[in-house]
């Protein structure tokens, strides 16, 4: 693994948290900011609330003892944004359809039958628009008997009665009855419900009848006018089964028969609630005030489907519980289309008691929503972060990897194949003080200690030459003037043969120290390489007064660049090498083959061959590698200034044994000029 | 009169030895061991020959300064300087320190002092010795003077290259490298120190004629003189 990749992986780990620690924040603001919303909310309904204690009149239209079971049993007139068309159908009634109230057989006021008879239910739905008030009947009666008009009295036939109390406090009862579908006749009863006060039908109030498959529907338009401040009326429904017998057979009301005389209060919204709620409310926040029967009186706001008080006639709940035992509360929600909510409840006094309670409720998904969107802002934020810090990461990485390939490359070319210290100081990052800056100079430092350690190694064959000669000379001065004097004179050669000797040493050492210097003196040109070669061979065979020397190859044609004399003292090397190792006066050939621009020049010897584990340093000095003994001293410098030769000039060079081990191919391998 | 000769070598046997040797030639040797000593000497009394070892305790050229500042005194002052060959040999040509002859060391004492002998004879005598010249061709040599020329003009060699040339001049075949070896009477010379030599009589016979082209290289072999 890279560095940079390590880096890149090991930032992303942090990074990565970025997002988490963002949600974690967003997290607890959400938290922070429904609870403030909550606190809020609290607040506002208890101004409300604050603002509606002690206005008992506020819930109710006239100050009179308050009848529990009437109380109980109030009709709810709901509020209607628009008015309903009377036509006996309920489809304009909405949503308002499932708020209807069911009146069965608990209800019956009279049942001829006593109980065997067919049960008739019906539901009743009130709706209030200006003036008007509205109702849906809707009756299950399986066997619709419709008036037959030979009959004079009115209780012949299934129709729908209207108890009221007039503004003035005057008792009114008001028929509903029709011989078929449509338009209903309405007629003023006497109090018996038998015969029409006057026999003018009632045209203030319209109405439809509509027949069903299991009943009827009857749709009335009544004037607000006609309901007084008390609001006082009961619906009943009247059942005549038989067309024969033509006698009613059961009657359901809304108020049950234990309250006889009695007719159902009807509960509206108080306008002097709503005037007082407009005040209060603020747009955003549904306020809704119920009575102590849980029942909405006054709603400012949050008009929509949804709200907590829109198109119902109570509340339920645990938190109106709460409220109506005098204490606040607050609950958060989930609504049917999955939008959060606050309700905050208070409760409402009068006369030290409970009166109602006041409501107030927010939707807080746009808290939800503001995190949301927080959340996406940060996911992008951080989205970006990365990327600008993946980038950096690894633009700082590929700097790193540059800077550090760089001095890489020139710490490495510092010293060459030889282990020479070429260049003692590193220019990669010398002045940065970073850490590759301080490697840098210790790379620099550390070449030049190198550097002036080798110099000393170098040093000492010139210094050596110096010292050991010296002594030589005085020795060899000496044996000069003993031999004046001595008789003996092999003891004498041989002291003169052993100073020699050292001489050569000497000469050896200092011939391989200084090779580079004097290299680089020679004045190179350019030559023929084969026929200075056949001339060498030949020249050889005559020195040596042996044929044993062949030459394979061009006689003439071969060019290269370079020193022959150099090249010629490679050949010297090269030659006494191949004489050192060869069988008794076996063949040595030159081979000089022409390759793509460079050429070979072998040379091949019959004999033992190179152990394999030397062959790799041959060249590197100091080996030597003679199984045999002769006067002459072996330092192993020959092949060493050959190969230091074949460098200078830009070729290699290269030993192998031959196939077979029969013997040993030196190959100098010279690039060539066409 | 005997002739004055100043030894500089810090090395007190091997100057006990030279001075012995040259003493017992007959002449007047004065002993210095390093560069202070020897200016300080030089300005006493010019020598007529001095013989310079070239590393002089520390120094590694103290003896080319030695020369340097002799050459001020008076530039007709013959210098043999004593080498260890290699490198030295090439820096007393480039230096251009007009020495005279070089020995190398170990040095044999019985050539030194022949050196010597002939050095002041040719000295002695400029005249004198024109019947033992050689001509061939377009060179001429007069071993006694170690004098060279080439188309009638004078080429400057050393003793030793005057040697070598000469060897390569009588072998007509071609001199081998172990004959100019031998020629140099130099005792052990590495194949190298003679091609630096081949290299300057090149040089120095260019130098008096650009087109000059007689000796040649015999790879493996040595040289030869042939001029087509």
């Amino acid at each position: 693994m890279s560095m940079g990749t390590r880096m890149l992986l090991f930032s992303s780990l942090f990074l990565l948290a970025l997002p988490w620690l963002g949600y974690r924040y967003i997290d607890e603001m959400k938290n922070f900011l429904l609870q403030g919303q909550e606190d809020a909310q609290i607040l506002a309904a208890r101004a409300v609330a604050v603002v509606l204690n002690g206005r008992a009149e506020l819930f109710h239209s006239v100050d009179e003892p308050v009848d529990i079971a009437v109380e109980k049993s109030a009709l709810y007139v709901y509020p209607l944004e628009e008015p309903v068309e009377v036509d006996g159908y309920s489809g304009d009634w909405g949503v308002l359809q499932q708020q209807a109230k069911i009146f069965g057989p608990e209800s019956y006021i009279y049942d001829r039958t006593g109980g065997s008879g067919q049960a008739v239910t019906f539901s009743l739905l009130l709706g209030e628009y200006r003036q008007s008030l509205y109702a849906l009947v809707r009756v299950r009666d399986e066997n619709i008997v419709y008036r037959n008009p030979k009959y004079r009295r009115l209780d012949h036939s299934d129709h729908v009665r209207l108890e009221l109390l007039t503004p003035e406090g005057e008792s009114k009862r008001i028929i509903f009855i029709t011989e078929g579908q449509g338009q209903v006749s309405v007629y003023e009863m006497k109090p018996d419900w038998k015969t029409p006060e006057t026999g003018k039908p009632v045209y203030a109030i319209s109405g439809i009848w509509q027949q069903r498959a299991d009943g009827y529907y009857l749709e009335l338009r009544i004037p607000r006018s006609w309901v007084g401040a008390q609001q006082y009326l009961m619906f009943s429904v009247v059942n005549v089964d038989s067309t024969a017998e033509r006698q009613i057979d059961s009657i359901v009301a809304t108020l049950e028969k234990e309250n006889p005389g009695k007719l159902n209060r009807l509960i509206t919204r108080s306008p002097q609630l709503d005037r007082i709620l407009q005040g209060l409310g603020s747009a955003d926040a549904g306020i809704c005030v119920v009575d102590r029967y849980r029942r909405v009186r006054g709603v400012f706001g949050g008009e929509n489907e949804t709200a907590l008080c829109s198109q119902k006639d109570t509340v339920s709940g645990e938190l109106v519980d709460i409220a109506l035992t005098g204490s606040q509360s607050v609950l958060r929600y989930q609504n049917m289309a999955g939008e959060s909510v606050i309700v905050a409840a208070q409760p409402v006094y009068a006369n030290n008691e409970v009166m109602g309670a006041v409501l107030v409720e927010k939707n807080s998904s746009h808290i939800l929503g503001l995190q949301r969107e927080s959340l996406q802002k940060i996911i992008i934020a951080t989205f970006i972060v990365f990327l600008i810090a993946i980038a950096g990461l690894m633009l700082f990485a590929a700097w790193l990897a540059y800077r550090i390939r760089k001095l890489q490359k020139e710490a490495s070319h510092a010293i060459d194949f030889d282990g020479r210290v070429i260049s003692e100081h590193i220019t990669t990052d010398q002045y940065a003080a970073d850490e590759i800056g301080q490697l840098s100079r210790d790379i620099s430092s550390l070449l030049s200690r190198l550097k002036s350690y080798t110099g000393f190694l170098e040093s000492v064959p010139r210094t050596l030459r110096h010292e050991i000669l010296n002594p030589v000379n005085t020795i060899s001065m000496s044996l000069q003037k003993l031999d004046a004097q001595m008789v003996n004179k092999s003891i004498l050669n041989s002291a003169r043969k052993a100073t020699q000797q050292l001489e050569l040493i000497v000469h050896g050492l200092t011939e391989a120290a200084h090779i580079e210097d004097a290299l680089k003196q020679d004045e190179y040109e350019k030559f023929d390489l084969a026929s200075m070669v056949n001339e060498y061979v030949n020249n050889s065979k005559l020195k040596h007064g042996e044929c044993r020397f062949n030459y394979l190859g061009p006689g003439s044609g071969v060019y290269v660049v370079g020193s022959d004399l150099r090249i010629a003292q490679l050949l010297d090397k090269l030659k006494d090498n191949a004489l050192d190792f060869s069988e008794n006066n076996s063949e040595i050939l030159f081979d000089l083959k022409r390759l793509k621009d460079k050429v070979e020049l072998s040379v091949v010897n019959i004999g033992p061959d190179i152990p394999e584990g030397v062959l790799g340093s041959i060249f590197a000095g100091m080996i030597s590698n003679r199984p045999f003994k002769d006067d002459k001293p072996h330092l192993g410098i020959g092949l060493f200034v050959a190969n230091r030769i074949a460098m200078q000039h830009g070729g290699e060079l290269k030993m192998a044994n031959l196939p077979a081990n029969k013997g040993v191919r030196v190959s100098f391998i010279l690039p060539v000029i066409h | 009169m005997s002739y004055h000769i100043a030894i500089v070598e810090d090395d007190p046997q091997q100057r006990e030895h030279y001075a012995v040797a040259l003493r017992t030639n007959g002449y007047r040797v004065s002993e210095y061991a390093n560069r202070e000593q020897a200016i300080h000497g030089f300005a006493q009394q010019l020598p007529d020959l001095a013989i310079l070892d070239i590393i002089l305790d520390s120094e590694v050229g103290g003896g080319f300064e030695v020369c340097r500042e002799l050459k001020q005194l008076s530039p007709q002052i013959p210098v043999i300087f004593l080498t260890t060959r290699g490198d030295e040999l090439d820096k007393i040509y480039g230096l251009q320190l007009g020495a005279w002859d070089y020995q190398t060391k170990p040095v044999s004492l019985e050539f030194l002092i022949t050196r010597v002998d002939s050095l002041f004879k040719i000295q002695q005598s400029n005249t004198n010795h024109s019947a033992e010249v050689r001509v061939l061709g377009d060179v001429e040599i007069n071993p006694v003077t170690m004098r060279a020329s080439w188309k009638n003009a004078a080429v400057e060699l050393t003793p030793t290259e005057f040697d070598i040339l000469a060897a390569l001049l009588a072998s007509p075949d071609g001199a081998s490298i172990e004959d100019l070896v031998k020629a140099t009477r130099q005792g052990l010379v590495e194949d190298n120190t003679i091609n630096t030599h081949i290299l300057h009589i090149r040089k120095k016979f260019k130098k008096v004629d650009p087109e000059f082209n007689c000796i040649k290289t015999r790879y493996g072999f040595g040289y030869c003189w042939i001029c087509q």
